[in-house]
């Protein structure tokens, strides 16, 4: 049965916690920050930086609104960056449904950076492996996966915790519960509940977000706006759902429209040539 | 919005330029000798020729810009039959092996001894440089289509980009084989002038694709319609008026056009039609860089 994880926006009180707890259990540095007059500390995601917190203000007609969205990869049901990948380095773990890089098998082309339809695309680069991670990695026995130079990385669903009975770290670290871990069934429960509750107190646009154009997701949230307003696509799709349109488009209109000039030019030049010899 | 995350850069703009160029340069020799009943065997030589340099190269790039390029062999041994880039690395390999090898190989027969067991045997000649030909197509595609299937609302939001990639190829191919033409000792008007007019049709055809895709996108709202704006206004918009349409594309129509216009008086001058073909790749090249870096603007 596949897994989900529950972030529930009307519960985040963006202290960031989950972003300390993902870096301290994976081993991941710490990011570099300015001061840039907002609540930011991490700007974006990156390759040491797989969970963070988004801070968005909205002008509503009678309020004003400060939302908070955890942005993270969505363990997508079909996930594009998998589908991309020609070095088969990204699967689906059977048992939880997390999306993990095999960062051994991966060479770094980046495809899979462009294909994912979430947070301007979920993997991120990482350039260089700290010391403190190899010694890490030689630890040996909570490693979710080898760390390699020159490869993508992203979240990984603390898969090496759920294994072992355990939630991810982000979500035992959760002061108020925002966010919940469990079966994905039960999870949506939680989740449709939320919304039931949220809407009688009056926040009309409470929706659970589960997008169907890629199969669900692994990370459910609950909104209390539209998904466009915590910069989340309406109907998010996996990017090569209609690759063999775009193949046809690419080769049969372009490439009859090719062929065409050719015949009606080089047939008259045959006819040309035999007239002139 | 983070530039942090522009990961690609020229240098695959450079690997779709020539992959592109090489396969055109495949199926325009091709079809210019199968449509003419043999009249322009010339133009399918020159163009067999390109074939293997060109894809080369851009395989060499392919791999450099790989972080680990070390690991390419990855790539090789594994088939995933919904990865663009594993379609386009199959594709590249037995497209080098049939259009860059075993057809020019057919043509150096006539020339080179130790190729004469190939001499003279037309037919077998032909049936590859068809499968050449088919390959070329794929791979032309395949430059396309790569782009097209990604979350990046200038490259995949609509399924025009794969024929504006694939009429730009066609462009390129053709200008050079034209360049080659009007570079050789023995030249063939007839060759030349013809090609100048296929090539006028295929930019006219491009032109169409282009005006196909800025309107699809910038009828879909949203972040399509501001990507379009990129092109049409914004940041590379100095790139797109000037660099493409006017360069690129209406420049060498322009030449191409009075080349044809003149050449039923007298001789055009030889200058005309590679000032054309030179330009037609310039143009070529800044499309795919421009779609490379215009895209990443809007995510
Ligand atoms: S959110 Fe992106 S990286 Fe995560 S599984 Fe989906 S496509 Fe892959
Ligand atoms: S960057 Fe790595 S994981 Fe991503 S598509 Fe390329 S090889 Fe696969
Ligand atoms: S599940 Fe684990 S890896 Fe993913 S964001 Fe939470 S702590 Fe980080």
């Amino acid at each position: 049965m596949a897994k989900a994880i529950l972030y529930d926006a009307s519960k985040c009180t963006a202290c960031r916690a989950c972003y300390v707890a993902c870096k301290q259990w994976n081993v991941l540095a710490a990011a570099e920050v300015k001061k840039l007059g907002t609540y930011y500390n991490a700007l974006a995601l990156d390759g040491t930086t797989w969970n963070l917190i988004d801070f968005i203000e909205k002008d509503d007609p009678d309020r004003f609104r400060w939302h908070f969205i955890s942005q993270r990869c969505m363990h997508c049901a079909e996930p594009s960056c998998a589908n991309v990948c020609a070095a088969g380095a990204i699967t689906k773990d059977s048992e939880t449904g997390f999306v993990l890089i095999d960062n051994d098998k991966c060479l770094g082309c980046k495809n899979c950076h462009y294909a994912c339809p979430f947070w301007e695309g979920v993997p991120r680069f990482r350039e260089e492996i700290s010391e403190g991670e190899e010694e890490w990695m030689d630890h040996g026995n909570k490693i979710p996966g080898k760390r390699v130079a020159g490869t993508m990385f992203k979240c990984r669903g603390c898969v090496d915790r759920v294994k072992n009975g355990l939630e991810p770290a982000c979500v035992t670290t959760c002061p108020p519960d925002a966010l919940q871990f469990g079966e994905k069934g039960e999870m949506l429960n939680v989740a449709n509940e939320r919304v039931a509750l949220l809407k009688e107190r009056g926040e009309t646009k409470a929706q659970v977000y589960n997008p169907s154009g890629v199969g669900g997701t692994g990370v459910i949230y609950v909104l209390t706006d539209d998904p466009e307003v915590y910069g989340l696509p309406e109907d998010p799709q996996v990017s090569t759902a209609d690759m063999v349109t775009k193949w046809l488009t690419g080769l049969i209109t372009a490439g009859i429209l090719t062929i065409v000039p050719f015949w009606m030019v080089f047939k008259a030049a045959e006819a040309e040539g035999k007239g002139g010899e | 919005m983070h530039e942090g995350t522009h990961y690609w850069h020229w240098l695959l703009a450079v690997y779709l330029f020539l992959g592109g160029l090489a396969g055109a340069c495949a199926y325009t020799g091709t079809f210019a000798e199968a449509f003419s009943k043999g009249r322009y065997k010339k133009v399918a030589e020159i163009g067999s020729y390109c074939v293997l340099p060109i894809i080369v190269l851009s395989l060499i790039i392919l791999v450099l810009d790989l972080a680990r390029p070390l690991q390419f062999w990855r790539f090789i041994i594994t088939f995933v039959p919904s990865s663009l880039m594993s379609q386009g690395t199959w594709l590249l390999t037995l497209f080098a092996i049939v259009g860059g090898v075993i057809v020019p190989a057919f043509f150096l027969s006539e020339k080179v001894d130790a190729l004469s067991f190939l001499k003279g045997k037309d037919g077998a000649r032909k049936v590859f440089q068809w499968i050449g030909a088919i390959l070329g197509i794929g791979v032309v595609g395949y430059t396309g289509v790569l782009l097209s299937v990604k979350a990046v609302p200038m490259w995949g939001a609509t399924p025009f980009l794969p024929a504006i990639f694939v009429a730009s190829a066609t462009s390129t191919g053709i200008a050079l084989i034209l360049l080659f033409c009007s570079l050789s000792a023995e030249k063939d008007e007839g060759a030349i002038g013809a090609l100048e007019k296929a090539d006028s049709i295929v930019i006219v055809i491009e032109l169409i694709a282009f005006a196909l895709l800025i309107f699809a996108l910038s009828g879909a709202g949203g972040l399509a319609a501001d990507a379009s704006a990129v092109i049409t206004g914004g940041e590379y918009a100095m790139m797109f008026w000037v660099g493409i349409i006017l360069i690129g594309l209406l420049a060498p129509l322009a030449l191409e056009l009075y080349g044809m216009s003149v050449a039923k008086k007298a001789h055009p001058p030889a200058g005309l039609s590679m000032l054309a073909s030179v330009l037609v790749l310039v143009g070529g090249f800044i499309v795919r860089w421009m779609f490379l870096y215009g895209g990443q603007v809007i995510r």
